[in-house]
């Protein structure tokens, strides 16, 4: 029985787990436990346009099907894709809120500087602790996604013998700053090679008529199976990732308003966006927080836009804008204190 | 390097559980049903299974409408029904309302269509220990529904914001023109356990953060609307049970309904929805 920790937790009646995700992927070729023969989809890159990712490579298509120009035969698009150009990511140091430490970390990371847009990953890793199997989730830095989150289980919900197939579903948010009118995003697919080389390359385009008022609006879904193989054993990995796509104001300013049960303010602070602490501790009295970011709408007119934090949150997320014109979240631990209602 | 490992995630209180496993053969002349989502029961529903292990829907045509039933079984519908040539089909449940934040996503992926289902329904936090009756729902190619029932995950959910998550996944595969034709179903239900309330409090609050007006209700006698006074920007709904605070949630102008959940029966909660008509 290779998986005593998988079984443990199963037998503590939870048939998988899930978390919000934050951790650096800093393999370098795949560990013999998540050996896998084909490319992996650990994540994405979503841009605004279709051009920041070049599209296929066509003389190398047109190379390998003459039929296309001596016989004028249509492209085909289903073999067109594959011979989509590919981006390689490079290694950086950024800093970033880490969830498994709760604090702001400063570590080498995956990134494509050369592509204008936000990049996230997700990956699974297995490895070997104290004669069990662990499969954890690493990420890149992914600045600029908001509500990460992953989870994982088992395709077989009762069996949890050895070669039980997996699946992990990734998911997260991006917000880019409003326009009156929606521009083309395009999700471009993040994968792994076998040999640990991590490329982007051209993903799914999708816009809608008309902007939301708050929110995301736009959703585009991957999903692969992969063969993986375990101490001999092969079972299948299933890897989902979810992005969704919203608009927002960016702010001008962020005021901070502590209120008591009886909805009475208790105080209230201003920062810049990005700007603020990285941790608070509100007043004994303070019932919730209201986490104001105040905004210029596309008409020139002020607008609040309002968040509420409560004793049941231990973070808080402020947006505020990137130089690619997307919104990332600044993430602030908050401190209650005991008798916060 | 750190990293999280599945230890780590048991110390959260978002609990995330992924059943799947539904392998489908091609629609049509098989026979087989494409998985169009889930029949949430409180209960196992596997003796009402006839010799195939199938529960058969009940079709009401009304000119382009179809609706459909399962007689005799109290459950949360959570379903995209296909009907084609313009017509509409659904399945009517008094739950109706229980599946909340309800998204479809297609997309095309190249040689592959993806259709991704998603949706939430809150359970009481009083239930404790639960388990998922979920019963994947499928449609065959002459459109009949049936249901074949299964029992999901279980998980502790006595602590409010924990999730359970269920998800299926199916594939056909249609030959067009020659090549195969991938069309992969997802379909992912949240179970959020959410504690229950008695009545609610909804103040009304304006731009500079003073209370305007505060309004209690019993959690099943809540107005069918709600026009806010001129001077209110936004509005926070208190949910208590026994006098116990259980929750707050803000609405603000984007809103436009404040959502009362009702506990059933079942362990779920059903919505009733009262709109906002902003000034």
């Amino acid at each position: 029985m290779k998986n005593k920790r998988w079984m443990g937790l199963l037998a503590a009646g939870f048939l998988a787990l899930g978390l919000t995700a934050c951790q650096l992927a800093e393999k370098g070729a795949a560990s013999p436990q998540n050996q896998k023969a084909e490319d992996t989809l650990i994540g994405a890159i979503v841009t605004v346009g279709t051009e920041e990712v070049p599209t296929s490579n066509m003389e190398g298509y047109l190379t390998d099907h003459p039929e296309v120009i001596l016989r004028k035969k249509d492209i085909d698009l289903d073999d067109l894709s594959d011979y989509d150009n590919r981006i390689y990511g490079s290694k950086e140091v950024k800093r970033f809120f880490d969830e498994s430490e709760q604090a702001y970390v400063e570590r080498e990371v995956t990134a494509f500087p050369q592509v204008k847009g936000v990049f996230f990953s997700f990956e699974t890793v297995y490895q070997q602790e104290d004669g069990a199997e662990v499969v954890s989730v690493e990420t890149a830095a992914n600045e600029g996604l908001w509500n990460a989150f992953t989870g994982a289980g088992t395709m077989h919900t009762m069996d949890m013998t050895e070669g039980a197939d997996t699946s992990f579903t990734m998911e997260g948010s991006v917000y880019y700053r409003h326009q009156e009118r929606v521009p083309v995003f395009t999700v471009n697919p993040v994968y792994r090679t076998p040999t640990g080389e991590v490329y982007t390359t051209k993903g799914i385009s999708l816009t809608q008529e008309f902007p939301p008022k708050q929110g995301t609006f736009l959703s585009s879904f991957y999903s692969d199976t992969y063969t993986i193989e375990q101490n001999g054993t092969t079972a299948e990995e299933k890897i989902s990732l979810k992005v969704n796509i919203g608009m927002k104001h960016p702010p001008q300013k962020i005021i901070l308003v502590q209120m008591n049960a009886q909805d009475r303010e208790l105080s209230r602070q201003e920062y810049q966006p990005g700007q603020l602490p990285n941790t608070i501790t509100p007043h004994r009295n303070a019932a919730y927080l209201l986490v104001e970011s105040y905004y210029l709408d596309n008409q020139g007119n002020q607008g609040i836009d309002r968040e509420l934090v409560t004793p049941s949150d231990s973070k808080l997320s402020t947006p505020y804008l990137l130089d690619n014109d997307f919104l990332a979240p600044q993430v602030t631990k908050v401190l209650w204190q005991k008798g916060s209602q | 390097m750190m990293k999280q490992n599945f230890y780590f995630l048991m110390i959260l209180t978002t609990i995330l559980c992924t059943i799947s496993g539904c392998q489908l053969a091609a629609t049509g002349s098989s026979g087989e049903g494409e998985l169009v989502g889930y029949y949430i029961t409180a209960t196992s529903i596997s003796d009402r299974a006839d010799e195939n292990g199938k529960i058969y829907a009940e079709a009401a045509e009304n000119g382009k409408e179809t609706t459909y039933t399962f007689p005799g079984i109290d459950g949360v519908p959570f379903c995209n029904l296909s009907a084609g040539n313009g017509t509409i089909a659904s399945v009517s449940s008094p739950h109706d309302t229980a599946v909340q934040e309800k998204h479809i996503i297609w997309s095309l992926d190249g040689k592959k269509e993806n259709v991704n289902l998603e949706g939430t329904i809150y359970i009481s936090t009083e239930i404790g220990y639960y388990t998922c009756h979920k019963n994947p729902m499928y449609q065959d190619g002459k459109g009949a529904l049936y249901l074949v029932p299964a029992e999901g995950p279980s998980a502790q959910m006595d602590r409010e914001g924990t999730v359970l998550t269920i998800t299926d996944s199916a594939t056909t595969t249609e030959t067009q023109s020659g090549k195969a034709f991938e069309k992969v179903v997802h379909v992912q239900l949240h179970i959020v356990a959410k504690a229950p309330s008695d009545h609610v409090v909804w103040s009304q609050m304006s731009a500079d953060n003073r209370q305007l007006s505060r309004v209690e209700y019993s959690a099943d006698q809540v107005p069918e609307t709600l026009t806010p006074d001129a001077g209110t920007d936004f509005l926070i709904v208190e949910a208590y049970q026994q006098g116990q605070l259980a929750g707050r949630t803000l609405y603000q102008r984007a809103d436009s309904t404040i959502s009362t959940f009702q506990l059933q029966p079942g362990g779920w909660f059903d919505a009733l929805y009262t709109g906002i008509l902003w000034k």
